[in-house]
């Protein structure tokens, strides 16, 4: 699971909320459906609200990688969760 | 102008507060669940030109007041507020606004809690014949914006979940954001202790595989519950009572302090003469609840 490869990467951890979701938003919305990102988070809020964010929106959340310093990386892929339906 | 009977009667019927101003009063408008159309809303400023100084001010029940109003114009004001559909809010010993979040449009809401205000609303305002004031609070989840625990009985939203063993794929993210630690990651699986958990729902919203479901939705309730001079919690009497059993709840909890309830006596004050355990054994009786 590990070896998912991006198209994209986005780091987070340098805003709060709600601008945390809004970067991870435009990031993928410059993607074509079906390609991956990868966006690295701090814990705590952003990892609560961001990748439900993603999920709500469509988006199918691949992995999840804690990196053991405070921060998450997830690989989302753009419209992931529309082809299944 | 002088009091007179029909004047006294509007007075009667609440919503007016006298100001310490001499002659002057503060119209306290309600407003069902805190929602107000736009075209109300321009019809209330409309008023508060027209009667009161041109502005309003808002209560923490979710209500508008119109300060500045002349005595003499009190029976005229209400008239118009009812005819643009809104009524006035009550005051004195009776049930009174009905305080929900917006945990029907926010991410964290439960339940559809201003959906139930309204209902509350339709049923039980302004219920008059308490011995002293009774308020209702709705919050859609265990962030509790609305304070339901400083009511007289109070609902919070809540949920109970549930893990897809086969989709868990123990990435942790559950247990990271449980903000009262009843997840563990043991041998890759969620494992979560319902006697930690406060049914937030936390789990569920962050899970990227969608491993964690909803079982199902219920409240817990209060009782009790109290601001003022001498403040308390409400006591928490249930957990993921089913939303359709709150009418059934609310009404025997009325009963209960109509018949045992001394005057000026709140709910907690009554529940306490009587005894918790009574009240519980009363109000929960056949309902089946945790």
């Amino acid at each position: 699971m590990n070896e998912i490869k991006a198209d994209s990467f986005i780091d987070i951890t340098d805003v709060v909320c709600p601008i945390t979701f809004v970067k991870a938003k435009v990031a993928i919305e410059e993607l074509e459906d079906g390609q991956i990102l990868e966006v690295r988070m701090n814990e705590g809020e952003p990892i609560k609200n961001v990748p439900s964010s993603l999920k709500d929106e469509g988006h199918k959340i691949l992995n999840v990688i804690n990196n053991r310093d405070g921060t998450y990386t997830i690989f989302v892929k753009k419209g992931g969760l529309l082809d299944e339906v | 102008m002088i009091f007179n009977d029909d004047l006294i009667k509007t007075l009667k019927d609440g919503g007016f507060i006298k100001q310490k101003q001499k002659d002057y009063y503060s119209i306290r408008i309600r407003v069902v669940a805190g929602n107000i159309t736009a075209e109300q809303m321009r019809k209330v400023s409309e008023l508060a030109e027209k009667y009161g100084r041109g502005y309003v001010t808002f209560t923490i029940r979710l209500g508008i007041e119109i300060p500045w109003v002349h005595y003499s114009k009190l029976q005229e004001v209400k008239e118009e507020v009812e005819r643009i559909g809104l009524a006035m809010a009550g005051c004195g010993p009776r049930v009174r606004p009905i305080v929900a979040c917006k945990g029907t449009v926010c991410p964290y809401g439960l339940i559809d809690t201003q959906g139930l205000a309204k209902k509350l609303d339709d049923e039980f305002f302004p219920t008059p014949g308490f011995p002293h004031k009774f308020k209702m609070g709705i919050s859609g989840c265990p962030n509790n914006c609305t304070k339901p625990q400083f009511n007289d009985i109070g609902f919070q939203g809540q949920v109970e979940p549930e893990l897809n063993e086969d989709l868990c794929t123990g990435c942790g993210l559950c247990a990271d954001v449980c903000d009262v630690k009843a997840i563990t990651i043991k041998d890759n699986l969620a494992r979560r202790d319902d006697d930690k958990c406060i049914y937030c729902g936390s789990c569920i919203r962050v899970c990227p595989m969608d491993a964690w479901k909803r079982k199902r939705s219920g409240v817990a309730v209060f009782v009790g519950g109290k601001f003022g001079k001498k403040y308390n919690f409400g006591y928490h009497i249930a957990d993921l009572v089913d939303v359709e059993k709150i009418p059934n709840i609310i009404e025997k909890t009325m009963n209960f302090y109509k018949s045992n309830g001394v005057s000026k006596e709140r709910l907690y004050d009554t529940i306490n003469r009587i005894g918790l355990e009574n009240f519980k054994k009363e109000i929960l009786e056949d309902e089946n609840i945790k």
